[in-house]
């Protein structure tokens, strides 16, 4: 008995000593890195003893030798702390649901920022707007309107960004099969059987699809959808998407041009020149196919196909591969080729822990900060580094890139209220000038708006999404016959209700101004 | 003869099965091998199949250590995985020790409550207001606390230590032997097979340690390699004008350096697997 009394205090002994390590080696959190804070600008008002401000779910991690959050911190005179998560927000919900709020966190739906504000978990800003004049003056009514809940306001949106996307052609395979740059779908489909058939990657397989790209919600895929080009030709956005058609919000994939598309979609699969791995495709795996002469069109971003190092790329394997914007839209009696772009801009917005009421110190330093970030000064700052040592400015007052400036890879992430998106691109990817200007001012632009309605209770919009996704899917390639469209869409009023969400987006697009 | 001859076809038969899972076992290795090794325009001219690169590259391995953070997030993997496992390994051969003993004071009472987490687990809240009240939160030891004993290696290691002859224990205390030493002196040394087993099961578990890091780790230098390669592979999913995608070979170098140390440690073990359990052990 006393031997098995000793075996028992020995291993709480193991265990107390294991706690105590523990103990030993926690800490209360970390800088996001350490650096010099000695320069300071014209600062704001700065807080009398430094506060910590915990921001969680930056989606990038912010390396250690990051110096703009420590010159953030020393022109704000607070502390920060980044908790970064990669933009998965469960860890956020784990953490609402064990009370443990950070300061400021990243959500990263309007929908989920509703159901935290039912949780009651969310600041209302309304009272508080007045001690941010800059935040409140940066954004229109309707970017306030997402994240307005039952008349309060719950979250900080973010600047929207520019559009980056259109059509990209392997112009060098064009002047080889002595093709013009198609504007007409029949055009666009010789053009895409040549491609197919002329083997131009000189493998002498017939492996080359000459459309590729990538398949998803129009959220997830960045509006870069192997088939935006194809949907805005008829005048309609992603099939998921709320649109105003007729001064009436309508979900996409319920009109008859939204039919007409999928059958022009449908004709191309069928002739063989759609790649049969577009809704597997990510960005890696285009990537590579466009790299190897597997594809010749395909619709994308600037930013995936024009930066330096994606040149460098996708010539790796053909030095000739001369990747371009598609410069003709497609035309047809119902619309022009263009982009789709949500009409409330990025979705990811922040919002402030409810409780921070308790603390006022805290949240007034909180509400400087945002103010802050509002800012010209800050905006220099989030956006292109440290003056003197990231970009100079010229005797025109132009922004200079310098070198260091590349190696902010990670700025996007602390960009917390977006940036101003035509500068910031023109100066920090100067080889991609024209492209970024020819997507943001000439590429017809398409909005869709449910990124703004509200979830209506008993309705899941991700299944509805989720649903048309799959079966748009099996209509473009034909394991499901178009004849059977009529019953998907009723369908899609029967089982999941879509009258109630499209009836939503009408009142809300109504108030908002968007429906006369 | 006839026998003899069928015993051989049989072998052979069993050989050339055994071979044919052993190739589609080794061959995905081979290809995330190669491909790390293999210059990208290599890779891309390949058609990305790639089984033995033409030129060798470790600028995918570079590129892989340029990484944030990487260099003090494998650390904190190799120190949970050894330190943790000896953490477990201690403690869970404690209490498998004990609960085999048939005198041990409420003894069912004591397997019952070490059942209940087998067959009901905490939840993700539940666990992570422990870890948070307990003050683990953003320190390696939540990777190592929270887990300490897995209520299946303990049953497990507890069987076996039941399966010891009961004869072995009696000559001990008849030499005098306190439990301690019975343990230590006569039961390990022979125990090698399954503390072994339970040593590999334990360290792949913290080698892979992946969740924990992320759920409980906001630190990003304090968190573990296998959080760093999903952020890695996660961005060739994101369409950020800043970010540029990483390669396949920069990907795949990734996962060489997060799989390959747990997988060299597994023949060092092997030969306590395959040894006989209690070869020699009772004499006379």
């Amino acid at each position: 008995m006393k031997k098995r009394i000793t075996q028992l205090v020995l291993c709480i002994a193991l265990i107390i000593a294991l706690v105590l390590t523990t103990a030993c080696s926690t800490s209360s959190g970390s800088k996001s890195a350490e650096g010099d804070k000695s320069s300071t600008t014209t600062a704001p008002k700065t807080t009398k003893e430094p506060i910590t401000i915990t921001i969680f779910g930056v989606p990038t991690t912010v390396p250690e030798t990051d110096p703009i959050i420590p010159e953030l911190e020393a022109r704000l005179g607070i502390d920060i702390i980044i908790e970064s998560t990669g933009g998965d927000e469960s860890l956020l919900v784990s953490r609402l649901a064990g009370g443990d709020i950070p300061d400021v966190f990243r959500v990263t739906t309007v929908s989920n920022l509703s159901s935290y504000y039912r949780d009651g978990v969310l600041l209302n800003l309304k009272d508080y707007m007045d001690e941010m004049p800059n935040v409140r003056d940066m954004f229109t009514e309707q970017q306030w309107a997402r994240v307005t809940f039952d008349g309060g306001i719950y979250g900080i949106p973010r600047r929207p960004e520019e559009n980056y996307n259109c059509w990209y052609i392997r112009n060098d395979w064009l002047k080889k099969l002595n093709k013009e740059d198609p504007s007409t779908f029949d055009e666009l489909m010789e053009v895409a059987i040549a491609m197919n058939e002329a083997d131009l990657d000189g493998n002498g397989k017939n492996d080359t699809y000459a459309i590729s790209g990538t398949y998803g919600r129009a959220v997830s895929t960045f509006g870069r959808g192997a088939f935006e080009g194809f949907w805005t030709a008829y005048g309609v956005t992603n099939p998921e998407t709320i649109m105003i058609k007729d001064n009436k919000a309508v979900l996409a994939v319920t009109l008859p041009e939204f039919r007409l598309a999928t059958e022009e979609i449908n004709r191309f699969v069928k002739a063989g020149v759609v790649d049969p791995e577009i809704p597997a495709n990510n960005g890696d795996t285009l990537l590579e196919k466009m790299a190897t002469g597997k594809a010749g069109i395909c619709y994308g971003a600037w930013c995936n196909y024009s930066k330096i190092e994606q040149i460098e790329r996708l010539t790796s394997v053909f030095p000739d591969a001369e990747w371009v914007p598609k410069r003709n839209q497609i035309t047809t009696s119902y619309g022009v080729s263009g982009a789709t772009k949500s009409a409330s801009g990025n979705d990811a917005v922040y919002a402030i822990n409810a409780d921070l009421v308790d603390q006022p110190e805290k949240l007034d330093a909180i509400l400087n900060m945002f103010n802050y970030f509002a800012s010209d000064e800050c905006d220099l700052l989030l956006s292109f580094g440290i003056e003197g040592m990231h970009y100079k400015i010229d005797s025109n007052g132009t922004i200079v890139k310098l070198d260091k400036m590349n190696e902010l890879t990670y700025g996007w992430g602390i960009q917390f209220l977006g940036r101003p998106d035509m500068l910031y691109c023109m100066t920090k990817f100067d080889n991609c000038a024209e492209y970024i200007k020819y997507c943001a001012t000439e590429i017809p632009i398409y909005y869709h708006y449910g990124q703004l309605v509200k979830q209506p209770e008993g309705i899941n919009v991700p299944d509805i999404e989720s649903y048309i996704l799959e079966q748009v899917s099996q209509f473009i390639y034909g394991t499901r016959s178009m004849d059977e469209w009529d019953k998907f869409i009723d369908t899609l009023y029967k089982a999941y209700s879509i009258q109630t969400y499209v009836d939503a987006a009408n009142e809300t697009l109504t108030e908002l101004g968007y429906i006369k | 003869m006839v026998i003899h001859l069928r015993y051989r076809i049989y072998d052979l038969f069993i050989n050339i099965i055994l071979v044919l899972i052993g190739l589609m076992c080794f061959f995905p290795m081979l290809y995330v091998v190669s491909v790390s090794l293999t210059p990208y325009e290599e890779y891309l001219r390949q058609g990305g199949i790639v089984l033995f690169p033409a030129k060798v590259t470790f600028e995918a391995y570079v590129q892989f250590w340029k990484e944030p953070y990487i260099a003090q997030c494998f650390r904190n993997t190799v120190f949970i995985t050894v330190f943790g496992t000896m953490c477990n390994v201690i403690v869970t051969v404690l209490m498998a020790y004990a609960l085999s003993r048939k005198n041990l004071l409420f003894r069912k009472f004591f397997l019952f409550y070490c059942l209940i987490p087998l067959l009901i687990t905490g939840g993700v809240v539940p666990t992570y207001l422990i870890v948070r009240n307990t003050g683990l939160l953003n320190s390696l030891s939540a990777l190592i606390i929270p887990t300490l004993v897995s209520p299946y290696i303990l049953m497990i290691t507890r069987t076996f230590f039941s399966n010891i002859d009961e004869s072995l224990y009696e000559s001990a205390r008849i030499d005098g032997a306190s439990e301690f030493k019975i343990l230590f002196a006569i039961i390990l040394p022979i125990s090698m097979p399954i503390l072994a087993t339970i040593g590999l099961m334990y360290g792949v578990g913290h080698w892979n340690q992946y969740y924990a890091s992320l759920m409980y780790i906001s630190d990003s230098s304090k968190r573990t390699l296998q959080v760093v390669l999903r952020e890695m592979l996660n961005r060739a999913s994101r369409m950020e004008s800043d970010i540029v995608v990483p390669t396949r070979t920069l990907q795949m170098a990734g996962v060489v350096v997060s799989a390959v140390p747990i997988i060299l440690v597994y023949p060092f073990l092997q030969r306590y697997f395959t040894q006989g359990i209690m070869l020699g052990a009772i004499k006379g």
